[in-house]
C-alpha cells in the first residue's frame, strides 16, 4: 500500500514498527487536518456573517455548559486514542530470541559496527555530490530481528534511520539499545540526530538490507587480508583520501586545511610556536590525533577520520607521491 | 488606593528625580546634560509603564539580531554543501539564534513588556506592588543579556590566545558536549542564570500585585483575561525558574571543578541533566504562550464587541495548562534511553495539556458568534494567532505519541513545530499586543492599511518558511545540520524563500509602528471601544500614577450591554 500525505510516503513496510508509526501519524494527521480546516472555516464564516456592517450590535452570550462539556469530552477521547496508538513501538522486552545483536559505537564523527563474529565491514564513499565520506555501510539480513547495543565514546549522539522509523540516543558509558526487523531489501540513510559538534551533519552512513542468503554468504566468508603493494596501495590511498578533500587540496591551493601538495619534506609552522619537519611519523600523528599539532593560521577543526591500518598505510603511500 | 498609598508610589516613581533635576539645572544650556537627564529618567524610572517600554525597546533590538541570525541560517541552507559559513560558525549561529530568541525575547516576552505596562492599568492600580524590584528586573535582564552577548566575542583558542569563539551546542546545552566544548559556554550560562532572577522577580511582583491591588469591586473573576494569563504564567516563572538556575549553576561548577554530577566519565549522568533542563524548559514554553492567549482573549472579545464566551473556562484552563505543564517534561526525552514505563506515563500526561488548549480555541471561536466584528489590524493578528497556534498545538500531538515522536524527534519537524508555537503563538501574541495597545502606549495610531500589508507578507512567508520544515522533518531531515543530502534541497529552498517574504513583512510592520509612534495621527481616547479599566478610566497615554481617582468596578471587563458607550 502506498499512501501519501503532504509528500511523505507512508506504509512502505520497510519495518513492522514503521507501519505502526505511519498509522499513528495518519490518524493524528487526519484529526489535525479536520480540526484545522473546521476551526478556520467556522472562524472565517463568523467573521463574514457577523461583521459589524451586517450585525451592528453584538449579543452577549456568556457561555453554555453543555457545549463546554461536549468540546471537552470529544478532544479527550481523541487524544486518548492517539496515546493508545502511540504505544506501538518496539519495547526491549519483546525482542525476538533469534535476533542478531550488533554493537554500535558512535564517536565524533563516525559510526562503527561490530558483529558477533567480528566480521569486518567494507568502507564505502557515501554522501552527496558536494561531499563524500568513507564510512562502514552496515549490512543486515532482511526479515530477521536486529538488535543494536550502543555506546558512545565521547558526547551524546543519536542513531536515526528514517526509513525504519527508529531512533535512540547513544550515550557515553551508558549502554542503550533498540531493535527492529527490516522487511525490504534496499539501502537506507542513517543519521546522527543529537548535536555533537562540527561535523554533526556528516556523521552519516547507510544501511544495506540484503537477502538472507546473500547475508549468510557474506557473513560466513573469512576476511582475507590480501596484501597491497606498490601502485595498488597508492591507488587505494587515493580512494581513501577522497574523504580528506573537503578540507585539503592536491594542487597547492589553500582550503580549510593546508594543501597536500609537497607535504612530505616541508616544514610546518605550528600554532604552538614550534615547527616540525613533515615526516611519516608526523603525518601519522596528524591523522590519528588531528588536534595535537595544529598548523599555524588554521583552525583546530580537523576531523578524526576512522581508518584501519591498511587504509592508513595506503594513505601515507599516496600522500608521498604528491 | 487611599491617598497616603499614592504618595508612597509617587516617592518611588520619582526616586531619581532630584538627581535628574540637578543635572538639568547644571546643564541648562548644555544639550548633553539634558540628554543625560532624559536617559536617566528612563533607565532609573520605577514607573511600570516606563519599565514596560524599556523592555519593549531592548527586546526589539534583540529580536532584530535574532532574526538576522535566523536569516543567515536560512541563506546558508539554500543549497547543499557549504555556502558561506563554515560548520563551526553555523553551529554558533544557530546556538546564538536560539539563545537570543528564547532567553532574551520570548521568555521575558509579553509579561515584561505589556504585562508591566497594562497589568496595573487593567487592575486599576497606580503601579505594581514592588516598583523598585520591577526596575531591578530590567537591570538584571540587561546584565544577563550583556554576558550572553559578550560570550559571543571573548574566548580562548586551543593555544590560549584571545579570539572569537562563540558558544555552540544549541540552546539546550546538553552535557557532556557543553562540558567539553572549547567555546565560551560558562559565560553564556552565567548570563542565563542572571536572566532567571529577572524572570522570577517579575513573577513574584505580578502575583502580589494581582492579589493585593485590584480596584474596588474587582474580584478575581472580574479581572480581564490578560490578568489571568499573567497570573498563571507568573506562577510558572516563580516555581520553575529556580530549577534551571540550579542546573546552569551545576554545569558551570562542573566545567570549572569537575565534580562529576553530569559527566559520565566521573560517574555522573548526562540524562539527569536533560531531566533538570526540561523540568524548567517545558513549563517555560507555556510561559511563552499563556500571556499571548490572554492578549488574544481580550482582543477577540473587544473586536467582537461582545462578552467573551466561557470566561471561567478560559481563566481556569490557563491555570490548568500551567499546572499540568509541570508533569510532562520528559516527552522531550522519548529517545534518551529512559525506561519504557516512564515514556508511557509521560506520553499519557502530555496529552492532557492538549485538552485545555483545545477548550480555549473553541471558546475564542464561539466568541465570534453573534458578535459585531471589526476586522481591525489587532483583530487580524489575534485570529492569526488562533490559526498558527492551532497548527503549533496540533503538530505537537504527533510529538506526544511515543512511536511517532521517536521518528520526528530532533528533526526539522520539531523545528517547525516549535516555531509555530513560540513564534506563531508567543511572538504573534506580542505583535497583536503591540497593535492593540499602541494607542494606549503612545496616544497615537499607526497606518492601518500598511498594517494589513505587513500582516499579509508575514502570514504567507511564515507558513512557507515553517510549513516546509514540517514536511522535510517528516521525510527525515535532522535538525542542527550545517549540510544535508540532496533529496531535501527543494524543501530548504522553499523555506528560505518563505523566510525572505516573512522578514519583509516584519520590516514593514516595524517601520509602520515606528512611524506611527513618531508622527502618527492622534488616537481616540478609547480607540477600540474597549471595556476594561485601561481604556475606560485612564488617559492615552496614561498619567504618572495612572488614574486621577481610584477606579471602582461594577460590571465585568467585557461589558457590552449598551449603556456604556
Ligand atoms: C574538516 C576538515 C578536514 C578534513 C576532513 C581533513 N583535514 Fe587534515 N587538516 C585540516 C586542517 C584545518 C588542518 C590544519 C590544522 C591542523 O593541523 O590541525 C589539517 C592538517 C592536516 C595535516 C598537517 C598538514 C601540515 O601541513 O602540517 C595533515 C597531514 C592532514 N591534515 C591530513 C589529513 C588527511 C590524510 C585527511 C583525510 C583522511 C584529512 N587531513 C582530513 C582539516 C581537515
Ligand atoms: C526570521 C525569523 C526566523 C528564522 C528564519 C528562523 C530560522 C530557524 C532555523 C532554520 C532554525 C534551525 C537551525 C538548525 O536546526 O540548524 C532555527 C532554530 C531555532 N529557532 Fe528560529 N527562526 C526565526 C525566528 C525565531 C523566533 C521568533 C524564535 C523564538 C520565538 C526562534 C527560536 C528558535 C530556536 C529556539 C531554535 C533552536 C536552536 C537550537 O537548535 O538550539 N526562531 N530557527
Ligand atoms: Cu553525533
Amino acid at each position: 500500500m502506498d499512501v501519501k500525505a503532504i509528500g511523505v510516503s507512508l506504509f512502505q513496510g520497510v519495518t513492522d514498527v514503521g507501519n505502526s508509526v505511519d498509522f499513528t501519524f495518519l490518524f493524528i494527521f487526519i484529526v489535525c487536518v479536520f480540526f484545522l480546516i473546521a476551526n478556520t472555516a467556522v472562524m472565517v464564516y463568523f467573521c463574514w456573517k457577523f461583521h459589524h456592517k451586517k450585525n451592528p450590535v453584538g449579543t452577549n452570550i456568556e457561555g453554555n455548559t453543555t457545549i463546554e462539556v461536549i468540546w471537552t469530552v470529544i478532544p479527550t477521547i481523541l487524544v486518548m486514542m492517539m496515546f493508545y496508538y502511540g504505544l506501538a513501538f518496539n519495547q526491549m522486552a519483546d525482542l525476538p530470541k533469534d535476533a542478531l545483536t550488533i554493537k554500535v559505537k558512535a564517536y565524533k564523527w563516525a559510526w562503527a559496527f561490530e558483529y558477533p563474529n567480528k566480521k569486518k565491514l567494507e568502507k564505502e564513499a557515501v554522501g552527496s555530490k558536494e561531499w563524500k565520506i568513507r564510512m562502514p555501510v552496515l549490512k543486515i539480513p532482511v526479515g530477521r530481528a536486529i538488535e543494536f547495543e550502543m555506546e558512545s565514546s565521547d558526547v551524546v549522539h543519536s542513531l536515526y534511520i528514517p526509513a525504519f522509523r527508529v531512533k535512540r540516543d547513544v550515550l557515553p558509558l551508558i549502554k542503550t539499545a533498540l531493535w527492529f526487523k527490516a522487511n525490504k531489501i534496499g539501502r537506507y540513510d542513517l543519521f546522527c540526530t543529537e548535536y555533537c559538534g562540527d561535523a554533526h551533519s556528516r556523521m552519516y552512513t547507510q544501511v544495506e538490507v540484503v537477502s538472507q542468503e546473500e547475508f549468510e554468504k557474506w557473513y560466513n566468508t573469512k576476511d582475507e587480508g590480501q596484501e597491497l603493494t606498490g601502485d595498488a596501495l597508492v591507488k587505494k590511498g587515493s580512494e581513501v583520501a577522497s574523504t580528506c578533500m573537503a578540507c585539503h587540496s592536491t594542487d597547492g591551493s589553500r582550503k580549510v586545511g593546508p594543501s597536500f601538495k609537497g607535504l612530505f619534506g616541508r616544514t610546518s609552522e605550528l600554532a604552538s610556536g614550534s615547527s616540525h619537519k613533515v615526516d611519516e611519523a608526523y603525518v601519522r600523528k596528524s591523522i590519528l590525533e588531528p588536534n595535537s599539532d595544529v598548523v599555524k593560521g588554521y583552525p583546530p577543526i580537523m576531523t578524526k577520520v576512522p581508518l584501519d591500518k591498511q587504509e592508513l598505510d595506503a594513505l601515507i603511500a599516496y600522500l608521498k607521491t604528491l | 488606593m487611599v491617598s497616603s498609598a499614592k504618595t508612597f508610589y509617587e516617592d518611588k516613581a520619582l526616586i531619581f528625580q532630584g538627581f535628574q533635576e540637578s543635572l538639568e539645572k547644571a546643564g541648562e544650556n548644555n544639550k548633553l546634560y539634558k540628554f543625560l537627564a532624559w536617559v536617566l529618567s528612563w533607565i532609573f524610572s520605577t514607573d511600570h509603564k516606563r519599565v514596560g517600554i524599556l523592555y519593549l525597546i531592548t527586546m526589539a533590538a534583540f529580536f532584530a539580531i535574532g532574526v538576522s541570525l535566523g536569516l543567515l541560517i536560512r541563506f546558508e541552507l539554500f543549497l547543499p554543501g557549504e555556502q558561506f559559513i563554515s560548520a563551526r560558525v553555523y553551529n554558533s549561529v544557530f546556538t546564538m539564534h536560539g539563545v537570543i530568541m528564547i532567553f532574551l525575547v520570548v521568555i521575558p516576552g509579553i509579561p515584561a513588556t505589556f504585562g508591566n505596562f497594562c497589568l496595573p492599568l487593567q487592575l486599576g492600580a497606580p503601579d505594581v506592588s514592588f516598583p523598585k524590584l520591577n526596575l531591578s528586573t530590567w537591570w538584571l535582564f540587561m546584565i544577563g543579556a550583556g554576558l550572553a552577548v559578550l560570550s559571543l566575542f571573548v574566548g580562548t583558542n586551543a593555544n590560549g590566545e584571545l579570539m572569537m569563539v562563540a558558544p555552540d551546542g544549541g540552546w539546550t546545552f546538553y552535557v557532556p558536549y557543553s562540558l567539553e566544548s572549547s567555546a565560551n559556554i560558562s559565560l553564556a550560562l552565567s548570563g542565563a542564570f542572571i536572566l532567571g532572577f529577572s524572570s522570577m522577580f517579575t513573577g513574584m511582583n505580578f502575583i502580589t500585585t494581582i492579589h493585593r491591588m485590584r480596584a474596588k469591586g474587582m474580584g478575581f473573576f472580574q479581572m480581564p483575561l490578560f490578568c489571568w494569563s499573567l497570573y498563571a504564567s507568573s506562577w510558572i516563572q516563580v516555581l520553575a525558574t529556580p530549577v534551571v538556575s540550579i542546573t546552569l549553576l551545576l554545569v558551570i561548577i562542573e566545567r570549572f571543578m569537575g565534580i562529576g554530577i553530569f559527566d559520565p566519565s566521573k560517574g555522573g549522568d548526562p540524562v539527569l541533566y536533560q531531566h533538570m533542563f526540561w523540568i524548567y524548559s517545558h513549563p517555560a514554553v507555556y510561559l511563552m504562550v499563556i500571556p499571548a492567549m490572554g492578549v488574544v482573549s481580550d482582543v477577540i472579545a473587544v473586536f467582537s464587541r461582545r462578552t467573551i464566551f466561557g470566561y471561567k473556562a478560559i481563566a481556569i484552563s490557563s491555570m490548568a495548562i500551567a499546572f499540568v505543564g509541570y508533569f510532562v517534561w520528559a516527552h522531550h526525552m522519548f529517545t534518551s534511553g529512559m525506561t519504557e514505563t516512564a515514556q508511557i506515563v509521560f506520553s499519557f500526561l502530555t496529552f492532557f495539556v492538549a485538552i485545555p488548549t483545545a477548550i480555549k480555541t473553541f471558546n475564542w471561536i464561539a466568541t465570534l458568534y453573534k458578535g459585531s466584528i471589526h476586522l481591525s489590524v489587532p483583530m487580524v493578528w489575534a485570529l492569526t494567532f488562533v490559526f498558527l497556534f492551532s497548527i503549533g498545538g496540533l503538530t505537537g500531538l504527533l510529538n506526544g505519541a511515543i512511536n511517532a515522536d521517536i521518528h520526528v524527534h530532533d528533526t526539522y519537524y520539531v523545528v517547525g513545530h516549535f516555531h509555530y508555537t513560540m513564534f506563531g503563538g508567543g511572538m504573534v501574541g506580542l505583535f497583536c499586543a503591540c497593535h492593540y495597545w499602541f494607542p494606549k502606549v503612545t496616544g497615537k495610531i499607526y497606518n492601518e492599511s500598511v498594517g494589513y500589508l505587513a500582516w499579509a507578507f508575514f502570514f504567507v512567508g511564515f507558513n512557507t518558511l515553517y510549513g516546509s520544515m514540517l514536511v522535510m522533518g517528516l521525510l527525515g531531515m535532522p535538525r542542527r545540520y550545517h549540510d544535508y543530502l540532496p533529496q531535501f534541497t527543494i524543501w530548504h529552498q522553499l523555506s528560505t524563500i518563505g523566510a525572505v517574504i516573512m522578514v519583509t513583512g516584519l520590516i514593514i510592520m516595524f517601520i509602520n509602528l515606528l512611524k506611527g509612534w513618531i508622527n502618527g495621527p492622534k488616537a481616540n481616547e478609547n480607540h477600540w471601544d474597549g471595556r476594561s479599566l485601561e481604556w475606560t478610566h485612564s488617559a492615552s497615554p496614561p498619567i504618572l500614577l495612572n488614574f486621577d481617582k481610584d477606579p471602582e468596578v461594577q460590571g465585568g471587563p467585557y461589558d457590552y450591554d449598551g449603556e456604556w458607550k
